[in-house]
C-alpha cells in the first residue's frame, strides 16, 4: 500500500502532505479535508448496510435480552423487573446445571476428538495423491448439509434394531447399543454425530494451515535426516499451533451452543441425558414462555464462554508459535 | 350514506344476502360504534390457525371447504403447523401483536394463554347467537377463566382401550369388555406375551411414560391426582400415585408383558408404522386418543377394536377438549365469530362427523353420539362416547405443561429401570413444587 495511493491519485507534491499531517492541515485545510472526508465518507457508506444489520440484529437483542434478564416476562404481558431473582434462582435450578453438566461432557469430548481426527485427515489429505480433490470434498460434504436432516439421517442410523450401525456392529459380531434410547449411550451418540459432521470444517481449517508451512523446512529437516514423526512433531505442529489454537477458540463456542442436533434426536432425553444448555434455554423461553429466565441463563453461557475464551487467550503466548 | 361509500359498496360483486346486509350495516355503521356481529359485507380474509397431525388433515380440508362455500365472502387464510412448534409459531405471533384472528388451543394450553390475555371473550356471541352450550362437550377448565368465556369447543379428547383381535385369538384369549379391571389387562397380557408360531415376539401392552397415554389415567383411576386440590403443590408422590405409576413400571420389568421404550422402537415396523407401537400389530393393547382414529382406521394389517378403559379403583380414564379461541386484538371480530359460529353449527359438525376416517370428534354431542361418527368401525367406536360418563379432569393450570414435562423427564429413569418408583415420584414433586411456586396466585 505505502505509498501507492498518493502516487496514483495525487501528484508527487501530494507526498510532503502526508508526512507532516499537521503542518499540512494548517497550511492547505480545504484540500486535505476534502480528501479524507470522501474517503471516510464512502468507507462509512459501505460500512452502513453491516453495521445497521449489526446493531438491528446483534448488538440491539443483546443489550435488551441484558436487560430482559433482570425480569420477570412471558412475552405477552409487560415485563416486570425482579432484580438478580432470576440468577438467584438458576443457582438452585438442578436443571440448570443437569444441562451445564451435559454441555462440558458434549464440549469435553467432541472439541478434542475432532480436533484430533482432524488434523490426522487433515495430514493425510495434505498428500498429491489422485483423486486427493474428491476425496477432501466428500470430507467437507457433511458440513454443507442441513443439521436438521443430517440429525434426523443419524436418528434413524441409531434406531437399535433395524439401523445401519447396528447392523454393521452385528455383522462383524460386535455389541448392539441402544444409541439414543438409552441414557447412557444417548450424548456418546450425539458427539460421534457431531464430530462426524464438524470434521470437514476443521479439516480444510488446517489444511490451509498446513499448506503455509514453508516446504524448505521441510526439505532442510530432510536433509538433516528427520524422520516423518520428527518432522511432524518438531516442524508441523508448532507451526500449525495457530491454526490450532483459531480451531479450538470456534470449537468451544459453537459445541457449548449445542442445540439442534438434541432437539432433532432426542428432544434432551431421555430423562435429561442430553439436555444442554441452549435447548434448556430455548424451552425456557419458547415453551414455558420464560424469556426472563431464558436471557438470564443465555448471560449466563455468554459469561462462561467469555471466561473460558479469555484464559486460552492468556495461555496460548505458552504454546502458540506465530511464525 | 356517502357517494363515496355507495360508489365502493357497488364496486364489490355481491350476493343478495351480502348486499342486504351490507347495506343495513353500513347505514347502521354510523349510528352504533360497535355493531353486533352481522354477516361480514365484503371480501375480507380470515386467518386461521390449526395443528395438523396426520390423523387432522382430512377433516380440517373438509370443514375449510364447507366453511368456503357458505361463506364465499371470507377467504380463509389456513395457517398449520405441527403440535409441538404450533405454540412457539403462535406464542412468538402473539407477542409480535400479528396472531391469527381464530386459533385452536389445546386444553393443555389454555390457562396459559387465559392469564395474559389473549383470547377475547366469546361470552357475549354466544349469548346473541343463543347457543347452549351444554349440547357440546364443554369442559369448564379448557373454557372457562375467571367467570369468562374465553374458548369453545373444537372436539372432545377421550380415551379407549385398543386391542389387537388377530393377537387376541391367536393366543386364544377372550377379547376384552369393558367391564375389565387393569388386573384383567394383566392377566390378558401375560397371555399375549409370548412368541406366535410364525416367529414373532408380541407383548401383552406397551406401559408407556407417557401421562395421557397411560400412567396419568391408572393415577387418576386409582383415586390420585397431579396435583393438591388447592393447585399449589404436586401430589405425584401420594401413596395411590405410587402405587399406580408403580402398576405400570410391574408391567415392564416384574410380569414382562411390555416392551421397553429401548424395546419398543426396535420393533419390526416400528419405523413404517410412524411410531405407533399398536400399529406394528406386535403389541397386544394400547390406550388409544380418538385424535388417532383417523390413522388407526388407514391401516389395514389386522383387525382390532376399542373396549372404555379398564378400570382400577374406580372407572375412569383422561378426557379434555380442544377449543376454538377468537385473539383478542383480532380486527375482524365478526368473521372471526362466523367462523367460530360455523364451526359449532349442526352444519359444520356434520362436515366433522361425515368426513371419513374419524380424525376429529364433532364437539355437538347430538352429532357426535349419532351415525356415522358413533357408527363402525371400529366395530365398538361408541367404547370411546361411552367412556365420556366417567372422565376425569386432567387438572389443567398454566404451568401445566412445565409441570408435566417435569413428572416425564423424572419417569424416565423409572421407565428405563434405572430408578425405583417413589425415588422418581419424589423428584418429580420436587421439580413440579418448584415451578408451581411461580403460580401460587393463580385462580381458575
Amino acid at each position: 500500500m505505502r505509498s501507492v495511493p498518493q502516487s496514483v491519485v495525487e501528484p508527487a507534491s501530494a507526498q510532503p502532505e502526508a508526512r507532516r499531517a499537521s503542518d499540512a492541515v494548517i497550511a492547505q485545510p480545504r484540500r486535505l479535508m476534502t480528501y479524507r472526508a470522501k474517503e471516510a465518507a464512502w468507507a462509512y457508506l459501505f460500512l452502513t448496510p453491516f453495521f445497521i444489520g449489526l446493531v438491528a440484529f446483534i448488538v440491539g437483542p443483546v443489550v435488551a435480552a441484558f436487560a430482559i434478564s433482570f425480569t420477570s416476562w412471558d412475552l405477552l404481558s409487560p415485563p416486570v423487573w425482579i432484580g438478580l431473582d432470576n440468577y438467584r434462582e438458576m443457582a438452585a435450578d438442578s436443571l440448570f446445571w443437569t444441562a451445564l453438566g451435559n454441555t462440558v461432557y458434549f464440549t469435553a469430548v467432541s472439541v478434542p476428538l475432532g480436533l484430533i481426527l482432524a488434523l490426522g485427515l487433515a495430514t493425510l489429505m495434505n498428500n498429491k495423491l489422485p483423486g486427493i480433490d474428491l476425496l477432501r470434498a466428500i470430507y467437507f460434504f457433511p458440513v454443507t448439509a442441513s443439521i436438521v436432516a443430517v440429525s434426523l439421517l443419524w436418528a434413524w442410523m441409531y434406531t437399535p434394531n433395524f439401523g445401519i450401525i447396528n447392523y454393521m456392529l452385528s455383522q462383524v459380531g460386535l455389541p448392539a447399543p441402544s444409541w439414543l434410547v438409552d441414557p447412557k449411550t444417548a450424548m456418546p451418540s450425539i458427539i460421534i454425530m457431531s464430530v462426524w459432521r464438524g470434521l470437514g470444517f476443521n479439516i480444510v481449517v488446517f489444511l490451509a494451515g498446513l499448506q503455509s508451512i514453508p516446504r524448505d523446512l521441510h526439505e532442510a529437516a530432510q536433509l538433516d535426516g528427520a524422520g516423518e514423526w520428527n518432522r511432524f512433531r518438531k516442524i508441523t505442529l508448532p507451526l500449525l499451533t495457530p491454526t490450532i489454537f483459531f480451531a479450538t477458540v470456534m470449537g468451544l463456542i459453537t459445541s457449548f451452543q449445542v442445540f439442534e442436533q438434541t432437539y432433532i434426536m432426542t428432544q434432551g432425553g431421555p430423562g435429561n441425558a442430553t439436555l444442554t444448555i441452549v435447548y434448556d434455554i430455548f424451552q425456557n423461553g419458547f415453551t414455558f414462555l420464560r424469556m426472563g429466565y431464558a436471557s438470564a441463563m443465555s448471560f449466563v453461557l455468554f459469561a462462561i464462554l467469555f471466561v473460558i475464551t479469555v484464559i486460552q487467550v492468556r495461555l496460548q503466548t505458552r504454546w502458540v508459535h506465530y511464525a | 350514506m356517502t357517494p363515496v361509500a355507495t360508489e365502493k359498496l357497488l364496486h364489490r360483486p355481491l350476493d343478495r344476502r351480502g348486499l342486504i346486509k351490507g347495506s343495513a350495516a353500513a347505514a347502521g355503521a354510523l349510528a352504533t360504534a360497535r355493531i353486533r356481529p352481522a354477516r361480514a359485507q365484503s371480501p375480507v380474509t380470515l386467518r386461521v390457525a390449526v395443528y395438523q397431525e396426520p390423523a387432522r388433515i382430512d377433516v380440517q380440508k373438509a370443514y375449510i371447504d364447507a366453511f368456503q362455500k357458505a361463506y364465499p365472502n371470507i377467504k380463509i387464510a389456513l395457517e398449520s403447523a405441527d403440535f409441538s412448534t404450533y405454540y412457539t409459531k403462535l406464542n412468538t405471533n402473539l407477542a409480535a401483536n400479528r396472531a391469527p384472528d381464530v386459533f385452536m388451543m389445546s386444553g393443555a394450553y389454555f390457562y396459559s394463554g387465559a392469564m395474559r390475555n389473549t383470547f377475547k371473550d366469546l361470552g357475549p356471541y354466544v349469548k346473541q347467537a343463543n347457543i347452549d352450550l351444554s349440547k357440546y362437550f364443554t369442559e369448564t377448565e379448557n373454557s372457562m377463566y375467571q367467570g369468562k368465556l374465553l374458548a369453545v369447543p373444537e372436539e372432545l379428547d377421550i380415551l379407549a382401550l385398543a386391542y389387537n383381535k388377530d393377537l387376541f385369538d391367536e393366543a386364544g384369549v377372550a377379547y376384552p369388555h369393558g367391564g375389565w379391571t387393569w388386573e384383567d389387562i394383566l392377566d390378558a397380557a401375560t397371555k399375549l406375551t409370548r412368541k406366535t408360531s410364525d416367529g414373532r415376539q408380541t407383548y401383552g401392552i406397551y406401559a408407556v411414560n407417557n401421562v395421557q397415554e397411560m400412567w396419568g389415567n391408572l393415577v387418576k383411576e386409582n383415586g390420585g391426582s397431579f396435583l393438591t386440590p388447592d393447585k399449589k403443590q404436586s401430589a405425584i408422590n401420594t401413596p395411590e400415585a405410587i402405587e399406580a405409576v408403580q402398576f405400570a413400571v410391574d408391567l415392564i420389568y416384574k410380569h414382562k408383558v411390555s416392551p421397553t421404550a429401548q424395546g419398543v422402537s426396535s420393533l419390526p415396523g416400528y419405523i413404517e408404522s410412524g411410531g405407533s407401537p399398536f400399529i406394528t400389530g406386535l403389541v397386544a393393547m394400547k390406550i388409544q386418543g380418538q385424535y388417532e382414529l383417523g390413522v388407526l382406521l388407514k391401516q389395514n394389517k389386522f383387525k382390532w377394536d376399542v373396549v372404555t378403559m379398564p378400570k382400577r379403583k374406580i372407572q375412569g380414564g383422561l378426557a379434555w377438549t380442544q377449543a376454538w379461541v377468537m385473539w383478542d386484538k383480532t380486527q375482524q371480530p365478526d368473521a372471526a365469530w362466523q367462523f367460530i359460529e360455523y364451526m359449532l353449527s349442526e352444519a359444520g359438525n356434520k362436515v366433522i362427523g361425515d368426513t371419513p376416517n374419524k380424525g376429529q370428534c364433532p364437539p355437538m354431542k347430538s352429532v357426535a353420539y349419532a351415525p356415522p361418527y358413533v357408527a363402525p368401525p371400529p366395530d365398538n367406536m361408541k367404547a370411546f362416547l361411552d367412556g365420556y360418563e366417567y372422565r376425569q379432569s386432567f387438572e389443567f393450570h398454566p404451568a401445566w405443561l412445565e409441570y408435566q414435562a417435569a413428572y416425564g423427564k423424572a419417569l424416565d429413569p423409572v421407565f428405563a429401570g434405572d430408578t425405583s418408583v417413589p425415588d422418581g415420584l419424589n423428584a418429580a414433586a420436587a421439580a413440579a413444587n418448584d415451578i408451581l411456586k411461580r403460580y401460587q396466585d393463580f385462580k381458575p
